[in-house]
């Protein structure tokens, strides 16, 4: 006579189940854990700012260029933070914090001072790119310091979306991404010369899943 | 790369707990070890973004399992996938006669081969058949079995019940029943 746990341990016999292991490697589940944290907090992030432009009644968009911004760039005198070189922050802005697969700047007063959280923030990571589906995404081609890149400037889409975007390539199917609020009003100059400024190490990971 | 306490702790908890998940989850896909492996990293990943609000809660341990669980109900909604196995005669009345004197509820023949089991689990609606692996496998209690599968304690000993019986009268001729 059986009982049912032992039945079920057979059932799991001949490749049809692992055999039983004191340890597993968690560096799969972690990466894994962190990509699904970074597209959930770009989601709450992009629908947070729908949210508040509807509340509002009024859209506000970004300019291209030419008007001063509502914090300017400053020269980065801090310490660096793991994984990347940082030139320049906005100015009353510091970094919050860094992992393997982004790095948070935030206003020196936010009081959300969790770095994996990235509402209102700016967001710097690394990972792919699909410059066929840029154009349908609202991304404008440009150039920055010789290097290809894409702008968004968050102009309004239906849903109401005034996240801006840029993304510059640092080698061949590798792309620098930087994720700004509406709030920071930044031009398509600010945020090319925020992105030169900002220099991934080979110990950063990348952040898009 | 840069650890966090949330990762640290994260990663003890899968180095100590993802072997006996993956294990349970074959039993939750019928013996379909690389759906069970993508069940397990879909619900370690969530597990991972609702870590400070699981860890401050204590419920590490049963978050898994719910996501894990769910995970696997999910799956089988998909209406792309047909998991459902042809039997010869529809297994849904437990066997009217029950267990034969003396033999516990959870007792079975010997002689059954693990395909006979896999078979026979793969035949119980995916509820049913995560309520038998939470409590015959992997010892939660009815309340813990409840809290996991977001049901009432009544619900899992009606579920385990008739999908013990479900079992049994499966394995019993697993030849007749089971292809």
């Amino acid at each position: 006579m059986n009982d049912l746990k032992y039945l079920l341990e057979r059932a799991l016999a001949d490749g049809h189940g692992p055999a039983r292991a004191a340890h597993a490697d968690p560096s799969g589940d972690l990466a894994r854990g962190k990509r699904l944290l970074l597209r959930r907090a770009r989601y709450r992030m992009l629908a947070s700012s729908a949210a508040a432009a509807i509340a509002a009644a009024v859209v506000v968009p970004i300019a291209l260029s030419g008007s001063p911004a509502q914090a300017g760039l400053v020269a980065y005198t801090g310490t660096q933070p793991p994984g990347y070189v940082v030139k320049e922050i906005p100015a009353g802005w510091v970094i919050q914090g860094t992992n393997a697969y982004a790095l948070t700047i935030a206003p020196a007063s936010d009081t959300d001072q969790n770095p994996d959280s990235f509402l209102g923030k700016l967001v710097v990571m690394q990972g792919e790119f699909s410059t066929a589906d840029a154009a349908a995404d609202g991304w404008v081609a440009t150039t920055a310091g010789g290097r290809t890149a894409y702008y968004n400037h968050g102009q309004p889409s239906g849903d109401g979306t005034v996240t801006a975007g840029f993304v510059i390539e640092q080698a061949p199917g590798r792309w620098l991404t930087v994720q700004a609020p509406a709030s920071l009003a930044w031009t398509e100059a600010q945020f090319k010369e925020f992105a030169l400024g900002v220099s991934i190490l080979a110990t950063a990971t990348p952040g898009q899943g | 790369m840069t650890l966090t306490s949330r990762d640290e702790e994260f990663s003890a908890f899968v180095r100590t707990r993802r072997s006996e998940l993956l294990r349970s989850a074959c039993l939750l896909t019928a013996g379909d070890p690389h759906l069970a492996e993508d069940l397990v990293q879909t619900a370690l990943a969530k597990l991972y973004v609702a870590w400070p609000r699981v860890r401050r809660d204590g419920t590490q341990v049963h978050s898994a399992w719910r996501i894990l669980a769910n995970a696997h109900i999910d799956e089988l909604r998909r209406p792309r996938w047909a998991r459902e196995r042809p039997v010869a005669a529809p297994p849904d009345q437990p066997d009217p006669a029950g267990p034969p004197d003396g033999m516990a509820l959870d007792a079975f023949p010997d002689g059954i081969d693990g395909a006979a089991v896999r078979a026979a689990l793969a035949a119980l609606p995916a509820g049913m058949r995560a309520a038998v692996v939470l409590r015959h496998w992997a010892d939660f209690s009815t309340q813990e079995t409840a809290r996991i599968l977001g049901c009432t304690e009544g619900t899992v000993k009606s579920q385990t019940a008739k999908g013990l019986a479900r079992l049994r009268g499966l394995l019993d001729s697993p030849a007749e029943t089971v292809r």
